[in-house]
């Protein structure tokens, strides 16, 4: 007994022209992103340096406060 | 799935789109053709529930075929001629469609079903019975429809 379910199984092949227009948005698509990343921040990598840079910062001039007669180790000064 | 050409292209577009996408998230815990089946499946899914309205009849039956054994449901199923078979699986929930066409169709096994719709092994088996028996009492309204 033949299985009915292969019988009504689709034999025809998906277009040419379908892999061309899967492949040209996806190229469409690759552009844009690249152009994204151009143009944008990335914030992944600019926030810690920046929250690493203002942290030093204000310990500096905590420091500076805490001793404020403090001389500098430059002995011309 | 969806019973036109012109459908299936555009969705086949959207899937190579869509897999393009998330190759990032392919972990390889399951074979590439699965991973493939699993998306393919949700989005075709969530275009039919989308676009195609599902008849009532379904809903109205009642499953007085369960008392059946699922292999009778089975036989009965595979000795079905291929027009009423198509007409069958053309009337029945997406769902049931798909699980139908992997088992029997694709022959795919338990497990990578399971893979596919993200379910257990007694899921799977449950979800192939009711597709069974829903499709049976589908052939016999259909049946009873022509005599």
């Amino acid at each position: 007994m033949d299985n009915p379910f292969k019988l009504i199984k689709p034999t025809d092949k998906p277009p040419e022209n379908l892999k061309k227009d899967v492949m040209e948005s996806i190229e469409l698509m690759m552009l844009v992103v690249r152009m994204l990343q151009l143009f944008m921040v990335d914030y992944s990598i600019s926030i810690p340096e920046s929250m690493d840079q203002f942290f030093r910062t204000s310990k500096d001039e905590k420091h500076k406060n805490k001793d404020p007669d403090k001389k500098s180790d430059d002995p011309e000064k | 799935m969806v019973n036109s050409r012109d459908i299936a292209e555009d969705l086949s577009h959207d899937i190579f789109l869509k897999v393009f996408l998330s190759l990032q998230k392919y972990d390889g815990k399951a074979s590439f053709s699965t991973w493939l089946y699993r998306i393919t499946s949700n989005f075709c899914i969530d275009y039919i529930r989308k676009h195609k309205r599902i008849s009532n009849k379904i809903e109205d039956y009642t499953y007085e075929l369960e008392s059946r054994t699922e292999e009778e449901n089975e036989k009965d199923l595979l000795s079905s001629k291929a027009e009423l078979l198509a007409r069958i699986l053309d009337e029945l929930d997406p769902e049931d469609k798909m699980i139908l066409l992997m088992k029997y169709q694709e022959e795919m096994s338990i497990k990578n079903i399971m893979q596919v719709f993200d379910i257990s092994e007694s899921a799977v088996k449950m979800r192939l019975k009711r597709a069974k028996a829903k499709a049976v009492n589908l052939k016999t309204e259909i049946k009873k429809g022509h005599g």
